[in-house]
């Protein structure tokens, strides 16, 4: 089905960005963005996190960085580069413009 | 406490991934294993007593290991396929001409994207001077620069297997880039850094080493270390073997023979007075030539910085 083709080509690109917005403010390791992102149902399958993550990193939106755990072995936390910030408010401010434009248009419809 | 078939479920399933991920650079694929196999580490710490079932119900979240390989080769692009690399006619003019005719096999080498950086410093290394230097080594250790045979003839047997080996390390890492399907093209940072400058020093004093510092730069452009490597051809350690085998081949010496009647006749056998001119106008041109060749790199380099970035060779 082409529509649901649409959406999850969607849901896939938007991934990448609600990646990004959780790491504003704090860096996380993998384990904890799957967690973040469990109630939204974008993550169908959890181990699609891991090429996520390997995208951003290869394209300098995110860097990472071992840390020691008090109960295991070292997580790699990833964090938000500059260039991954930028990316996240280009992607905002697209997506508000977006949003609006197609919520008119699927609201009026036909009075348009 | 490890669930029962802990060891054979985990490793029954990075397996699976690992295979399902081929076709991705090795890197990446090394990459996301470690990555899965860290996060079922996570996932088990918060087990209290772990069954099968719980491992299993971990992999589930994780996904089948196909599906998680589709979204890897979508994600970090579709890498191009072994055979799109055309089996190089200018590789394989390398490995034979720098056997051969090594100046030119190096260039091809170096032109050649097909190795990685450390392949062709250690082809440039280990081929020095191919059959070309041979003859020189072979006329002056044959001119009785080392009076013993066996010297000359150890080193006749070795310098040939040496460069034999050079050049089939290229075939094989040809081979393995091919089958890898991955150039690794590494860019290093341009700018006339201490290698810079350390090339422009050597490729007149110490070619080999000048040379290959100076295909080692990203700051020069191809064109700029091919006119680099060829136009002073050996440097002065070039020049000087340059000159001796001409000088040594001619050894002028004078015949006197005085016949039973009439004066002492003198023959006098040693280059004709039109070479040695010819040869005192190109030893002239061939002293300055290096000299004119460091002053053109050196020229390049302050061209291209700092504004410029330099373009990848």
């Amino acid at each position: 089905m082409p529509a649901d083709g649409l959406v999850t080509q969607m849901r896939k690109g938007a991934l990448e960005y609600c990646v990004l917005a959780l790491l504003v403010g704090r860096s996380r390791y993998a384990f904890e963005l799957i967690e973040g992102l469990a109630s939204t149902g974008m993550l169908t399958s959890e181990g699609t996190i891991y090429p996520l993550l390997s995208r951003l990193r290869r394209d300098g939106l995110v860097d990472t960085e071992w840390r020691e755990s008090s109960d295991g072995p070292p997580r790699r936390y990833y964090r938000l580069t500059a260039d991954g910030k930028r990316a996240l408010k280009v992607f905002r401010d697209e997506w508000a413009g977006f949003r609006t434009t197609v919520d008119a248009v699927l609201e009026k419809g036909g009075t348009l | 406490m490890s669930a029962p078939h802990a060891e054979q479920i985990v490793s029954g399933y990075l397996a699976r991934l690992e295979q399902a991920l081929a076709g991705l650079p090795p890197a990446r694929r090394a990459e996301l294993v470690d990555d899965v196999r860290s996060h079922i580490a996570e996932a088990r710490r918060g087990l209290a007593a772990e069954t099968d079932a719980d491992l299993l119900n971990i992999l589930d979240k994780l996904g089948d290991p196909a599906d998680i390989a589709a979204d890897a080769r979508e994600r970090l692009g579709a890498q191009p396929p072994p055979a799109a690399m055309p089996l190089g006619i200018l590789e394989i003019a390398a490995i034979v001409a720098l056997v051969l005719v090594w100046p030119a096999g190096i260039a091809l080498v170096w032109l050649s994207s097909a190795w990685s950086q450390r392949d062709k410093l250690i082809a440039t290394v280990f081929v020095p001077g191919g059959v070309l230097a041979l003859g020189i080594l072979s006329g002056v250790v044959g001119r009785g620069y080392f009076s013993h045979f066996y010297i000359l003839i150890i080193l006749v047997l070795i310098t040939p297997v040496v460069w034999s080996i050079g050049a089939i390390y290229l075939a094989v890492r040809l081979y393995r880039t091919r089958r890898g399907g991955q150039a690794n093209l590494a860019a290093a940072d341009s700018g006339s850094g201490f290698l810079e400058i350390a090339a422009v020093v050597l490729t007149p004093l110490l070619w080999p080493i000048g040379v290959i510092l100076l295909w080692t730069s990203t700051a020069w452009n191809t064109r700029d270390k091919l006119i680099g490597t060829l136009v002073p051809p050996g440097g002065y350690i070039g020049v000087s073997l340059l000159l001796f085998a001409p000088a040594l081949s001619y050894t002028s010496s004078s015949t006197c023979a005085q016949p039973p009647t009439g004066p002492m006749t003198c023959t006098y056998q040693g280059p004709p007075g039109w070479l040695s001119a010819i040869g005192a106008v190109v030893g002239i041109f061939i002293l300055v030539l290096p000299i004119l060749t460091a002053i053109y790199l050196g020229v390049r380099l302050r061209q291209r910085n700092p504004a410029r970035p330099a373009v990848p060779a």
